[in-house]
Formats: structure tokens, sequence, C-alpha cells
């Protein structure tokens, strides 16, 4: 199982999460984190530090969130806007830098209230 | 992560030309250690060079003599700290003691500046009396024996179906956890193999925890209770006295979560042979028994002015009760604190000379997850730099490699932990496991010292 990011995150990118990550394997979008589900070693580092409760263990999730949890791993696997290849595994968000652009699901998001 | 070659079999040549402008020394290869070896390559804009100094001649700390064997995924975290290693500025050294071998004057001498990352080796006591009875240890003991750690003497037989585990963090639940399931589920981990055998013979059925306050003190986190109760072929029961009323007061997350598994817990069945107790609101008060432990005397005090005492009867008494800093060398110590004043993890000598640098749990106490160093870690480089910016650190005025050879002491290398990994992995392929750790000095040094072509 690994931790995911959830709509609280939209807008919000607080990134104390991004701080903790031993592996360094939670990616900026546009509006929104993104923890790689093929990196993530499933430690919880990240899930007490988020201001506004974004992340979750996968099996915790509401099924509200269900879609944006599964969106984590659309990120890495689906072809972004602008690129001509998945990120994959890029194995450490630090060293690709903000990638700036966010998966479709997250992009048309309705800004939170 | 599989896509680059490995380094280190042919950086220690490369580094023959490397003459870096400043000379940085890391003591502690655990995740601490390097992350501040990361964080000062990233972060200094001169040219650098870190030497990663270690007692023992495998690195990666409590990564590998820590983490339970059968958490593989947080162990997989090794494929990061590697590329630490296999960053061109950083070196490994292992096999060499500071403090012992090579004084901690002598080290600072040959370097710009040192960080101390060398942990919390010491444990905490309970002061109960029968606390040094044969067969009641401190939760390390049986954590380095499972892990393989080279200094473990221990050899632990359970002949008993009862044990106690006094605590109430993650430690008491891995302890728990690995004497309680199913040995043949550890034969994919990396476990010694006369440890998988002894846990294959164990005749530990019931595994009690024994927590002094309510489980809203607990420290243990979520997850692993999770992982617990989850467990196959294991109940896990508690006394739904002994959990406090529903939103009786203002939880964080952690505590809201952890009760609501244990009051599950305390709903569920308990059909299974193998079986944990929570006692909470449980004072321990003595270790029973004549020449080694018969039982753990308790007081239950969650009714107050009614207190009552029982006896658990078990054979072994771990004590999970937290880990504690010891002094170091001219590392001035607080006894009362049981810590290193530092500022920002620059600690500065009473004489006047350069300051030194601590980091993880060394600088925080034995509390928070690996991630948690991170953090840690660029306060104290940052501190390093700045100092370094300011003209504060003296330069370096001798040679570690040159120390090493005039003390005739033989590091292990990046290179000779490789020699050991592989080592590991042969073994575990002729055992039909994936890798099986060797856990004896003169193993790990026959191999780690030729480079690996034993």
């Amino acid at each position: 199982m690994v931790f995911v990011v959830l709509s609280a995150c939209v807008d919000v990118m607080d990134r104390s999460c991004i701080e903790v990550c031993p592996v360094d394997c939670i990616y900026e979008g546009g509006r929104k984190l993104y923890i790689n589900p093929t990196e993530c070693i499933d430690c919880a580092a990240c899930e007490p530090v988020c201001p506004v409760t974004a992340i979750s263990d996968l099996i915790e999730v509401p099924e509200s969130e269900l879609e944006f949890a599964d969106d984590n791993r659309s990120f890495f696997e689906a072809i972004l806007e602008g690129r001509d290849a998945p990120l994959g595994k890029p194995g450490g968000a630090r060293d690709v830098g903000p990638i700036g652009v966010d998966t479709p699901l997250v992009r048309d998001a309705a800004a939170p209230q | 992560m599989g896509s680059a070659p490995a380094k280190g079999d042919v950086r220690p040549s490369n580094r023959q030309n490397w003459s870096p402008n400043v000379r940085f020394a890391v003591v502690g290869a655990g995740p601490s250690g390097l992350y501040a070896a990361d964080e000062l390559v990233r972060r200094a804009t001169a040219q650098v060079s870190v030497d990663v100094i270690d007692r023992l001649p495998a690195p990666y700390g409590l990564v590998r003599y820590g983490v339970a064997p059968d958490h593989l995924t947080i162990k997989s975290i090794v494929s990061t700290l590697r590329k630490i290693l296999e960053r061109d500025e950083v070196r490994l050294l292992g096999n060499i003691d500071v403090g012992r071998v090579v004084s901690a004057d002598a080290l600072a001498r040959c370097y710009d500046a040192v960080i101390y990352a060398t942990g919390a080796p010491l444990d905490k006591h309970l002061g109960i009396p029968g606390e040094e009875l044969p067969g009641s240890h401190a939760a390390r003991e049986l954590v380095e024996w499972y892990s393989g750690h080279p200094d473990s003497y221990s050899d632990f037989v359970f002949d008993n179906t009862a044990v106690a585990i006094i605590g109430s963090g993650n430690v008491a639940l891995d302890l728990a956890r690995i004497l309680v399931r199913p040995p043949e589920e550890l034969t994919g981990t990396d476990i010694p193999d006369p440890v998988l055998r002894r846990l294959l013979d164990s005749e530990v059925r019931e595994v009690h925890i024994v927590a002094r306050r309510g489980p809203e003190a607990a420290k243990f986190t979520p997850k692993e209770l999770r992982e617990l109760v989850g467990l196959d072929r294991v109940s896990v029961a508690v006394e739904a006295a002994d959990l406090p009323a529903e939103q009786q007061f203002d939880a964080s997350r952690n505590v809201l979560a952890n009760l609501a598994i244990l009051r599950r817990q305390a709903c569920a069945e308990n059909s299974h042979e193998r079986r944990v107790f929570f006692h909470f609101h449980a004072r321990p008060i003595a270790v029973e028994g004549n020449v080694r432990v018969e039982g753990l005397r308790i007081e239950r005090s969650r009714d107050v002015g009614n207190a009552s005492e029982t006896v658990i009867p078990v054979s072994h008494v771990f004590r999970a009760v937290g880990y504690a800093v010891g002094p170091i060398e001219n590392l001035a110590f607080d006894p009362d604190r049981g810590l290193i004043p530092h500022e920002r993890g620059r600690v500065a000598r009473e004489d006047g000379g350069s300051p030194q640098y601590i980091v993880g749990w060394l600088k925080r106490g034995p509390s928070g997850v690996i991630g948690t160093n991170r953090a840690d870690a660029v306060e104290t480089v940052e501190a390093v730099l700045a100092d370094l910016r300011a003209g504060a650190l003296q330069a370096p005025v001798a040679s570690f490699d040159k120390l090493l050879a005039e003390l005739e002491i033989r590091p292990v290398t990046y290179a000779g932990w490789l020699g050991i990994d592989e080592a590991e992995l042969e073994r575990g392929q002729n055992l039909g496991r994936d890798r099986v750790k060797l856990h004896e000095w003169p193993d790990l040094l026959r191999v780690g010292l030729t480079n690996g072509k034993a």
C-alpha cells in the first residue's frame, strides 16, 4: 500500500510533506502535489504533517476521494500536457524540479471554497 | 534504482586526483548522517568532499539494524540512501570507531568540519526490582539479535508460551509482531538464519504489551497498530474498559485513529492460538523470578483509588521504553536533560576551538521517523555552511588517510560494502531466500576488506 495526496491539496500546496519524505517521492504539479506510487515506501511520514489533511493511506481513502487517490498514479503514468512521455519513475522530485502541469482531473477541478 | 552501473566499483580510483577545497566528515552512516552528507554536497558552493565514517563495516544504521526485517518496503529506502554514497564527493569509511581507535581531536584536525550523527545508543531503564534477571532485556537486545547486528551475542530461546513487552511505542509493536507472527512468514526477509531457526522453534503464543498510561497516551502510530491487528492467524485483544469514552477529549489524528482501531479490537473475537494482549493503565512493579524471569508484576491503576496487583506469568520481559543519547568526546553533555546542548545543530566548544555539529537522534533525542532527518539535516548543514562562510572554521592540518595508515586501520569502503551486499544476496540464494545477512564481525571484515573479491 502507499500514501496518496487528495483533493484538499489543490491550490494549497503547502509542501511540508516534501520536506519530510525520506525518498523524495512527492512531486509538484501546477495546482497540487502528487505521490509517486512506485517510489513511495509507505512510511507515513507525510500524513501527519499536512496542514489540510490532504494525505491518506490508500486503504483509508473515503469513497468520495477515490478518484483523486487514483489520480496520483495517472500523474506518473499518463502523458501530461506539453510532454511527450510519462514521468514514470524519475527517482527523486528534487532533481526533477516542479513539473508545473496537472492531470486533467486536477486542472479542471473547482477551486476550493 | 537499476539505471546507472554500479559506480562504487570504479570510483575509488577516480578519487585519486580528487582535490576538494573543503573537507567534511560525518560520523555515522545512518539516515541522518547520509542526509547530512547529501545536503553538504548539494548546498555547498565550494568543491567539497564528505567522508562518511561508521563504526560498523556496513552503512545505513538503523535502516539495516533497527527497522524490523518484515518491514521490507521501509527497508527499500536503501535505494535512495545508496545514491548518496554513490556521489563522487562522498566516500564511505566503515570499520572506524571514532572515540576509540581515532580520537575526536585527531579527526577534527583532518577536516574543516565534523558532523556527528551517532544516534541514541543507550537504553532507558525502569528502575524496578528484578530488572537485571536473566530473561529481562532492553528492546535493543532483541532488535539487534533479529537484525543480525555484529555486536549482538544474544541467543534467545523461547521455550515458554508467554512474554511481556513494556512500552507503547512502535518498537514495542515491532517486538510483539516479530515474536507472535507465524515465523514461516519471516523466511522472505533478511533475518539471520540462526535467528530464524530460533523463531521457528519458538513456543511463544501470547505477547503481553504493558503500558503505564492509557491508549490515548500511546506513542505507536496507526499504521503500525493496523499492521499488528491485521496479522493473519493472530488475535489482538484489548479491554473495552481501558479505552476512553468516545470523543472525550480533543486528540490528535494519530490518537483518534489508534482509538478507532482499538475499539474495533475490543469487540473482536479472539479465536486464534497466537494472541497479543494490550494492558493499558498497568504499571510494572517488579520482574519476578528466582534465577530467571518467571513473571511480571503489574499494578492496574485504571480506577483511581482502586489499584490492584497481578502477576503475568512470562519467561521474558522486554522493556521498550525508549533509547537515550549519551556523552560524546568533546561535546558538552547535559546529563539532566540527557542531551547535547546545541544551536541549530552547532555545538560550541568550551575551549574556544572550532564548533562541532550534530544531527539526527543525537541532536533531537530518539524521536521522529526516518523522514524527519531530512529537514533536520538541512538545519545542521546550513549552520555548518554559515560558519564556513563566516571564516569560523579551521582548515584541516592533517590527512585522515595518512592517519589511518599510521594507525594501521583499514576502512571498509563503499566497494567493500558492495562486496558484503553481494555476499549476502548469494548466501540468501543458497538458502532459497532473497538475502541473508552476514551477522558476524569476521565475515563482514573478511568480505568487506577485500573489496568484495573474497
